[in-house]
């Protein structure tokens, strides 16, 4: 399965960039929408889809690595500031 | 006079929310800059959708189809449903990972941070600040020369009353609205934090949708006129002229590039800033596949509405300016009451691009410049906040005075931004996938990328040529050479080219980083 996602995103992309010329049609789909409009708009449902199937198949292991997390540690490594002397004053 | 009381209520009502957000905050800068890390999967998705669509979305897409057709919906929004969610899978998931590990707050700090160096941060703050005020531009313009269409007539002379505002029909001038526009959202902004800033987004965001939708179906009732619904769409689009249809005649080198231009949410630093508020990496799945979907329904109707404006029934003035557009077709084909909550709707959005934006100029000014300058000496953290809200108001002052004066129209101008942004996203790819990039590419990558940005917008007579491309054919001198070699080129493809050339280049021929600060980044 993560295989075939990055190929459909680029066949995807082919459809986007109107190489097939179905953008180039002056048609009306439905009876309203232009056909280079509901081309387009099919492309937006694929990607939606197609992202689906990524973040399902192909997410980065170890982001939630609750190790990494330091939340408000306030201080960028290379000696960044305190944190607490850049927000609102305490109330 | 209806549409002008709507406006004034919902924008009462955003006062009230930064007040409630207010109160709601724990005191820290971790919540009032980044909400503590507490922002969950739908609030984080319209967030970014939010901040990402602004006037550019709905006045700019309107005013663009009505003047080059059906194209624009490709051009733009389907591509920007594939490469936004892409930045979010690629770049935004492992920014928000090293933001937690390291503590980051601005994307400055994450650069001086990877490429151990002030330099990366001196050259950097500038250019994103430069940046920032165009974008800014294109919510207080589009936002102004909407609520100036919108309320026309509100202050036409009524007994003793009215008979202001002449000049712009009666209706609330587009500068005024702009300042008004600015200083809701600074109220909210400085009051709420991030926290009123994700509310006012999520708010936000949910209104411009369902109004937008709402007034799509309404206008397109007024304009195809009787009969069932359908039969008024079928009405409405059968009257397009065929040349607005399609999208013959526009080349690949502009498909291309405009593909190109949505990269640009990848260095967007509220963009960022939003990110780093994710509850947990988890909570971007959602923004990944919801993006391309809310583009779709936003982006739609604005663009049916645009090639609705170029029939008969429309009646536009045909000397009408971009901007005024969708306003227009509003006012005349919706009525006062629906008028005045698309009017809502359209400030929504600009509002929920903007409020992100000042945040983060805020931020950015507090933690990479005024803290920078200090040290390792005791701040005063009251000072160091007054020294910041002074900052986003000089620069919102600044971008107000600036709209006063801008010619291009809205789309031209988010175009030409974010352009610039789309030439800096090879220093993010780079810094998060490439071991072997230095801080000398980053310095050269951005000062180059600078210059070409410059040089190509005073080119292009500061945004005014409709369609600039570069090198332009039959140009005379060095041009003229190069047209010879290269097909005419959209800014955003020139841009990005210099721009990862020159780091690559640099990178190459410069010192390696150590071994030690690679480790702390590329731990695999």
């Amino acid at each position: 399965m993560r295989m075939l996602v990055w190929p459909l995103f680029g066949l995807l992309i082919v459809v986007q960039q109107d190489w097939t010329g179905w953008c180039r049609v002056p048609a009306i789909v439905l009876g309203f929408v232009p056909q280079a409009v509901a081309v387009q708009a099919a492309v937006s449902i694929a990607a939606a889809a197609l992202w689906w199937w990524a973040v399902t198949w192909c997410w980065p292991a170890g982001l939630d690595d609750p190790a990494d997390a330091a939340p408000g540690d306030g201080r960028a490594a290379s000696g960044g500031a305190p944190a607490a002397a850049t927000g609102r004053p305490r109330r | 006079m209806t549409a002008l009381g709507i406006i004034v209520v919902y924008l009462g009502a955003l006062v009230a929310l930064g007040g409630v957000a207010a109160r709601r905050a724990r005191g820290t800068s971790a919540d009032y800059l980044l909400a503590s890390h507490t922002i969950g999967p739908f609030l984080l998705l319209m967030s970014l959708f939010g901040t990402t669509m602004t006037a550019f979305a709905l006045v700019g897409s309107t005013a663009e189809a009505y003047r080059r057709g059906a194209v624009v919906y490709g051009l733009l929004a389907s591509g920007s449903g594939i490469v936004h969610s892409a930045c979010f899978f690629f770049l935004g998931t492992r920014l928000w990972a090293l933001g937690r590990r390291h503590g980051y707050r601005t994307q400055v700090e994450f650069f001086r941070d990877r490429l151990q160096s002030d330099l990366v941060g001196i050259v950097l703050f500038p250019a994103l600040v430069a940046l920032v005020v165009p974008y800014l531009l294109v919510g207080v313009l589009g936002g102004g020369a909407f609520v100036q269409e919108i309320t026309a007539g509100a202050f036409a002379p009524r007994g003793s009353f009215g008979g202001w505002f002449t000049a712009t029909g009666h209706g609330v001038p587009a500068p005024l609205a702009g300042l008004v526009i600015c200083l809701v959202v600074l109220s909210y902004v400085l009051r709420g934090g991030m926290r009123g800033t994700a509310w006012a987004n999520a708010a936000q965001t949910l209104l411009f949708m369902v109004l937008g939708l709402v007034t799509f179906l309404v206008v397109a009732r007024g304009i195809g006129g009787a009969g069932s619904f359908v039969e008024s769409l079928r009405q409405a689009t059968a009257a397009v002229p065929e040349s607005k249809l399609d999208a013959a005649g526009v080349p690949a080198t502009v498909w291309f590039g405009y593909l190109l231009v949505p990269l640009s949410v990848g260095m967007f630093p509220h963009v960022f800033q939003h990110w780093l508020t994710a509850r947990n990496a988890a909570a971007f799945k959602l923004p990944i596949i919801g993006q391309p979907l809310c583009i779709m329904l936003v982006w739609v109707p604005c663009v049916l509405v645009g090639l609705w404006a170029t029939t008969p029934a429309a009646a536009l003035p045909g000397d009408v300016r971009d901007n005024e557009i969708l306003g227009l077709m509003v006012a005349r084909h919706a009525g006062p009451v629906l008028g005045g909550l698309l009017a809502a709707g359209v400030l929504a959005a600009v509002m929920s691009s903007l409020d992100s934006q000042f945040l983060c100029l805020g931020t950015m000014f507090s933690r990479d410049i005024v803290l920078r300058s200090r040290g390792d000496r005791p701040v005063d953290e009251a000072a160091a906040v007054r020294l910041a809200r002074g900052f986003v108001v000089a620069v919102v002052a600044a971008t107000w005075s600036l709209s006063l004066v801008t010619p291009t129209g809205v789309f031209a101008l988010g175009v030409w931004c974010f352009s610039g942004f789309t030439a800096l996203v090879p220093l993010v790819v780079a810094a998060l996938y490439w071991p072997r990039l230095t801080a000398a590419g980053a310095v050269a990558s951005v000062v180059a990328a600078a210059a070409a940005w410059g040089s190509l917008f005073w080119h292009s007579h500061f945004g005014t040529v409709k369609g600039y491309a570069f090198p332009t054919a039959g140009a005379a001198g060095f041009e003229g050479w190069l047209a010879a070699l290269v097909p005419p080129l959209p800014p955003v493809v020139i841009l990005l080219a210099v721009s990862t050339a020159v780091l690559v280049g640099v990178s190459l021929i410069t010192r390696p980083p150590p071994a030690a600060t690679l480790r702390r980044f590329f731990p695999g």
